[in-house]
């Protein structure tokens, strides 16, 4: 019982930052109909900019987290008008190998300046954890979470309560129509790849926090891909949802299976992934579009 | 199909010929006289170079057939050449001879294949990524921990009978001429049809009365049969594969291979690998030069490749989107009308 309460923790802990990673997948994804590969190397990214502003730097962390944070937010603006405009009205295949080949250079870029070494923030939270009820709860977790609601809230309100919110939707609904009502498609475009690209870096910066800041962050970004497919492409409820729901199963499995399958941990949610496709390809809460000739 | 000035099909047997203009001939003979100094120069890096290249071309035709004509994402090809990898080495290893066990792996492969493509009955487009994405981690999971029979992590030895390299480089341009030759003959069959058709519209296709079933799982049979094939030729090769070798990355470079070099187009599959892989033996041999004056540069080697790989791609994307192929017919329309911009 001590061991499920302490996996579901720790997984809801984890769950809610893919639900993060997810989230700017999906936010990319709604307006601009982009699905973005690059997620995962924009949450590695992401986590070493931090490490840059905090520790060779020397900003406190606080600060470090928001000027990493906007950092991202410019550059997602600048990726939108440098590598995405030329590819509106690309055919997919094109749209999405651009997304690789960013990848590819993320990838190159990091390791380039980085290295591949192991890299952690200096702790700023106390060392000893919480208990509550025998489950033991570090800082960091309980950090984590609280950041990632607080992003959650944000963008909930954002979207639903702001006319920069209306109007994003309005072009995930439909470009064209969207166009004509006089909302600045390209400006949206440019403001979706910000918002998906700081979301990103935060989750990463929070990935740092409680495991280390390395080069396979990049491949645990990649986690978002069941998460967004779970939770279905559309949805943000979904990416928070599935978010949780992957991240909760992978510690169990990981705890109950790892005995049995070593390293099942790591491909549980890409055998999910592969499962949903196959029996509910449109997720929790995606959108059934009707295809017409 | 474009034609030159002057050159009209006269039967069938003219029609149906793959080796048809002046040209080609000129382009086949080419190839023979370049094998055959490689073969002569006895310098073991080029043929060492001229066999990589080969067996990557034998793949990416398999990645073409499914993604250029068919119009299905894969981005789990490498996983797919690790299964025909591994197949063959532990068949040889068992002292099943190669002619036997470079067979089954592209037909164990191609089955595997077969299982993966199943979900793209359902969904297309993004999803389908996302399903040959999982495809890809599942795949090299089992690989990696399928200790006993794989032996995990560090490679299983892939014993050949051929151990001359030069005979080995005889085999492989055999199999790429072979697979070539296949490859066209696949693409104006009835299937090679259809895949265009699913291709442009699927539904469409499906309305007209072909099988999506029956042709987009044959694509991905297709597909992977190169893959295996292709993957055993490479562990062989090298007499051990690792699991390294076939990374999600490797999928992502079989897809640029088939992005720069031109979708829909096999002479286009030739120049993206050529090209690419060229650039980066150029990389590899500029830092070996530059690890003279400084040392620490092989740190850097492989990050650098990644960046010009991904530079390259977004280059070809935005500027020449349809290919190398598509600039292989420009120039040859300028040269045939040179010096005046058209036809006066």
């Amino acid at each position: 019982m001590q061991m499920i309460l302490q996996g579901i923790f720790t997984g809801l802990a984890v769950g809610a930052i893919y639900g993060l990673c997810a989230l700017g997948f999906v936010i990319i994804y709604k307006s601009t109909g982009i699905l973005n590969v690059a997620q995962g190397g924009l949450v590695m990214l992401g986590s070493f900019l931090c490490y840059t502003f905090s520790v060779t730097i020397g900003f406190p962390m606080w600060l470090s987290f928001i000027a990493s944070v906007a950092l991202a937010f410019l550059l997602g603006m600048i990726i939108d008008r440098l590598l995405f405009r030329p590819m509106i009205g690309q055919p997919l295949l094109g749209v999405v190998m651009m997304t690789i080949a960013f990848l590819s250079i993320i990838e190159g870029v990091t390791i380039f300046i980085w290295s591949v070494n192991y890299y952690s923030y200096s702790t700023v939270f106390p060392e000893t954890p919480i208990e509550v009820g025998g489950v033991i709860m570090s800082h960091e977790y309980v950090w984590a979470m609280g950041v990632c609601l607080f992003f959650f809230i944000l963008v909930g309100f954002f979207f639903r309560y702001t006319r920069i919110g209306l109007k994003m939707r309005a072009v995930s609904e439909d470009q064209l129509a969207a166009q004509a009502a006089g909302v600045g498609v390209k400006t949206i475009f440019s403001l979706s790849w910000a918002i998906g690209t700081a979301i990103a870096a935060a989750g990463g910066i929070i990935l740092g926090l409680i495991s280390m800041v390395y080069f396979g962050l990049s491949f645990i970004g990649l986690k978002a891909m069941p998460v967004v497919i779970l939770g279905g492409l559309e949805s943000i409820l979904g990416a928070i949802l599935g978010g949780i729901i992957i991240g909760v199963l992978e510690n169990l499995a990981g705890i109950y299976l790892e005995p049995y399958l070593s390293g099942i941990k790591d491909v549980a949610p890409f055998v999910v992934l592969m499962i949903i496709l196959i029996i509910k390809p449109h997720g929790l809460f995606g959108l059934e579009r009707i295809e017409r000739i | 199909m474009y034609l030159p000035c002057g050159t009209f099909n006269e039967s069938y047997r003219l029609d149906s010929a793959i080796v048809r203009t002046k040209a080609h001939v000129a382009w086949c003979l080419a190839g023979l006289v370049f094998c055959l100094l490689l073969l002569f120069s006895g310098s073991t890096y080029l043929i060492h170079f001229a066999t990589l290249t080969a067996i990557t071309i034998i793949s990416a035709l398999g990645l073409q057939v499914l993604t250029g004509y068919a119009g299905q994402f894969s981005i789990a090809h490498a996983a797919f050449m690790a299964v025909g990898a591994y197949t063959s080495a532990i068949l040889t290893y068992h002292g099943v001879p190669l002619y036997l066990s470079l067979p089954a792996a592209a037909v164990v492969a191609g089955v595997v294949g077969l299982i993966f493509g199943l979900p793209s009955l359902r969904i297309k487009g993004f999803y389908l990524l996302m399903a040959t994405f999982a495809a890809q981690f599942i795949i090299m999971y089992i690989i990696t921990h399928w200790q006993g029979l794989t032996k995990g992590e560090f490679g299983h030895p892939a014993p050949t009978a051929i151990q001359d390299e030069r005979a080995y480089f005889i085999l492989v341009m055999v199999c790429l001429v072979a697979f070539t030759i296949a490859t066209k003959n696949i693409l104006r069959s009835k299937a090679g049809r259809a895949f265009v058709a699913i291709n442009n519209n699927d539904l469409a296709a499906e309305l007209m009365g072909i099988s999506l079933y029956r042709y987009k799982l044959l694509a991905f049979f297709i597909s992977c049969l190169y893959a295996g094939f292709a993957g055993g030729l490479y562990a062989h090769f090298y007499r051990m594969v690792m699991p390294e070798a076939f990374s999600l990355h490797s999928s992502m470079w079989f897809l640029g291979y088939l992005l720069v070099g031109g979708l829909g187009s096999v002479p286009g599959t030739y120049f993206g690998v050529i090209l690419i892989m060229g650039l980066n033996e150029g990389l590899t041999n500029g830092f070996a030069v530059l690890i003279n004056i400084y040392p620490e540069v092989t740190r850097f080697l492989a990050p650098f490749r990644q960046v010009v790989f991904g530079l390259v791609v977004i280059l070809f994307l935005i500027y020449e989107p349809r290919g190398l192929a598509n600039s292989w017919e420009k120039l040859k329309k300028y040269l045939h009308l040179w010096p005046y911009p058209y036809w006066p």
